[in-house]
């Protein structure tokens, strides 16, 4: 059983099955298009209505009262492709734009990619491809089920298709999909042809120049300049149109795999596995599931509009869907807010930072010389997870449940305003309101202690993951008074942190080195002369403050006035007016 | 493949240039609607498809060389019948004397090219 419908046809009546009434649709088309440019076109096409009728009408008897598909292809086979018409006169009555009109439905000249309703399987888009370059349909299915097994992107890449690809409904259609094969023949053929028509262009163009210059008719020749501008341009937009096309689709789904690689917790993280990377911030109670969702489809959809928008550019598809448009539209809209709301929950716990202070009980003598040390609480398992985030170093113990994260204090160490040694520590975390961050700064775990003339430092300060990464931190606080010594252990060479010196020596450097507290900062006592020439001279601007070294001297200027300290004389310019002192040789 | 093609192509322009000449021809003898010229172009061979004679006709009504009249048909729509104008005559005189000439010359070229 099949639909009819009733067609006039040079006013005949006739019943048509609807794929031949697509048919005969399509070929009166296709002959419209191709006189399109004549003066009696009109006349012509009615001409040939009425012979296609007259043809039609011998079809039918009171037996077969309905026109079916073969019927139509019969009549079409009297009259002849439209690109048969084609007549040697019309040349000199169209000029360039007849060979344009050539590219009609019947004409077969360049095969389009359609999805192959016939041999399908699931939407036809394997058999259409497969007819588009020439082969089997079973390797591109079998192409396509390999990449099924590279996270997937086989089953986007069929989807888009499908999607993208037009199904060959009509008989052009399907003429159309096995039109002539894109080979190297056609290939240089279309490219031949391409060249000649611009050949002829520009020489009619250079014609039309001449012929201008006569009748001082530049108008005309503006419009020429334009058309050239147009052809040439036109055809290298679209060879750039295709490698973007290609671009877009080979990074689409490079990035899409990406996406995936991360949604199924595979890669790292600064060392991390990505699922560890953000339980590390969300902590256990956080809709992972959500935020994953979330994620797949505001960053997802965009990567495969890409890769649509890539195909069709290859393929040359106008076709464009607005339904498509619109709920890919709010699809990734409804992506974007989970993302954002979920995010927001967590940075929200980040936005109150409370310190904790306390000061370190310590006695330390003043002659002897204070040797800061750590004291190696914690040694590294092969197991443990090492990464850096945010310039800081983490350790993550995960042999004990919940997991133990070791970060690395920061140890500072800055001039006294009294005679004596003084420690201070200040643990940091955040949290959404302030008793939030002062408990979990309260949770951080880390230890300082005297023995003798030894500072004892944890080398690891640590929290347990429940409390979650929350910006923790330690930061020691030293202070030395004028003139005492100090041995900075190599032990902590990754904990200095910001140490003003003398001798612009960097943080690490100043580990394993005997150090003077002067009045103009730490001095090195120990360094060896290269360490020292490399940081000979210096300019330090500080706030308001500006110091200038060099080797043998050093300019301070700040709001209290100018003092210059050389080898042997002490300058002194101030409120209390100008100092100068001789230094005892 | 490519080679049979072009040799079509050649044959079926070939048939095409002296289309209007057959089709003058054939409205010399009298009135005739695009049916029976197609007949009688078939008969002898001449035409591929039918298509190509409607925008002929059509070329050389607008032209002035024919004119056509409606008559009603018992078997399908109203068909044109169309004659020679004075115009026609003479064109197809012309171009049966160019005919000739041509067929000659190129007649005794191939021969000559033969015969070598």
């Amino acid at each position: 059983m099949n639909k009819t419908l009733t067609i006039n046809l040079a006013g005949l009546v006739f019943n048509i099955e609807e794929n031949a009434y697509q048919l005969l649709k399509d070929y009166l088309a296709a002959i419209k298009n191709q006189f399109k440019n004549e003066e009696g076109c009109d006349e012509i096409v009615a001409d040939i209505e009425a012979r296609l009728a007259e043809l039609l009408k011998a079809k039918t008897h009171a037996g077969k009262q309905v026109l079916v598909d073969e019927d139509i292809h019969e009549a079409i086979n009297i009259m002849g492709k439209p690109s048969d018409f084609e007549e040697n006169t019309s040349d000199e009555k169209q000029g360039g734009s007849a060979s344009h009109n050539q590219k009609t439905y019947y004409s077969n000249k360049t095969r389009r990619v359609f999805r192959d309703g016939d041999n399908k399987v699931l939407g036809g888009v394997c058999s259409g491809i497969a007819s588009y370059f020439d082969t089997d349909p079973l390797w591109i299915r079998l192409a396509l089920v390999v990449l099924f097994f590279g996270f997937g992107s086989g089953l986007l890449l069929y989807i888009i298709l499908w999607i993208i690809i037009p199904e060959a409904k009509t008989t052009a259609e399907k003429l159309e999909m096995r039109g002539d094969p894109i080979d190297i023949n056609t290939i240089s053929q279309t490219i031949k042809e391409e060249a000649e028509q611009l050949k002829n262009r520009v020489q009619d163009f250079g014609n039309g120049v001449k012929n201008e210059f006569t009748s001082q008719r530049s108008q005309s020749v503006g419009n020429k300049i334009g058309a050239l501008i147009y052809t040439i341009f036109h055809g290298i937009f679209k060879v750039i149109s295709k490698i973007f096309g290609v671009l877009f689709v080979l990074f689409g789904t490079l990035f899409f795999v990406a996406l995936l690689l991360v949604l199924f917790n595979v890669g790292k993280v600064d060392g991390l596995s990505v699922n560890e990377f953000l339980q590390a911030f969300t902590g256990s109670d956080f809709p992972m599931f959500w935020f994953k969702t979330g994620l797949a489809m505001c960053v997802g959809i965009p990567l495969c509009m890409i890769v649509y928008k890539g195909l069709k550019l290859v393929l040359g598809i106008k076709t464009s869907y607005k339904w498509l448009n619109l709920s890919v539209g709010i699809l990734w809209f409804v992506g974007l807010t989970i993302c954002l709301y979920l995010s927001m929950t967590i940075l929200s716990d980040f936005s109150e930072e409370t310190p904790l202070k306390t000061q370190i009980d310590t006695h330390f003598n003043n002659t002897d010389t204070l040797f800061i040390k750590g004291n190696n609480n914690y040694e590294k398992n092969e197991t443990d997870l090492d990464f850096t985030f945010d310039n800081d170093r983490w350790l993550i113990n995960n042999t004990v449940q919940p997991s133990i994260w070791g970060g690395r204090p920061r140890v500072k160490i800055i001039a006294s305003e009294n005679d004596s040694v003084s420690v201070f520590m200040r643990k940091t975390a955040a949290g959404k309101q302030k008793t939030e961050a002062s408990l979990r700064a309260k949770n951080i775990n880390y230890n300082a202690a005297q023995q003798g003339s030894v500072l004892l430092l944890n080398n690891y300060f640590s929290f347990v993951s429940t409390d979650k990464y929350r910006n923790q931190s330690v930061e020691m606080l030293i202070k030395l008074p004028k003139n005492k010594i100090v041995y900075l252990d190599n032990s902590l060479r990754t904990s200095w942190y910001d140490i003003e010196n003398v001798n612009g020596i960097g943080d690490t450097e100043m580990s394993g080195k005997y150090w003077k507290m002067t009045e103009n900062g730490l001095t090195c006592l120990s360094c060896t002369k290269e360490e020292l020439m490399n940081n000979k001279d210096s300019i330090e601007v500080n706030g308001h403050i500006i110091n200038i070294h060099d080797s043998d001297a050093n300019v301070h200027i700040d709001k209290h006035g100018i003092e210059v300290n050389s080898k042997d004389t002490h300058v002194k310019i101030s409120g209390d007016g100008i100092k100068v002192d001789e230094k005892k040789k | 493949m490519k080679q049979t093609i072009n040799t079509e192509n050649t044959q079926s322009q070939m048939r095409k240039g002296v289309l209007e000449l057959c089709t003058l021809s054939v409205l010399a003898i009298g009135e005739a609607y695009p049916t029976e010229i197609i007949e009688q172009l078939k008969s002898s061979k001449m035409m591929i498809v039918e298509g190509t004679l409607y925008p002929l006709l059509t070329r050389l009504k607008n032209a002035n060389y024919l004119t056509y009249r409606w008559e009603e048909s018992t078997s399908g729509p109203p068909r044109k019948y169309y004659k020679l104008t004075p115009e026609g005559e003479a064109l197809l005189k012309e171009l049966e004397n160019t005919w000739d000439e041509m067929v000659d010359a190129v007649n005794k070229l191939l021969k000559e090219n033969k015969n070598k």
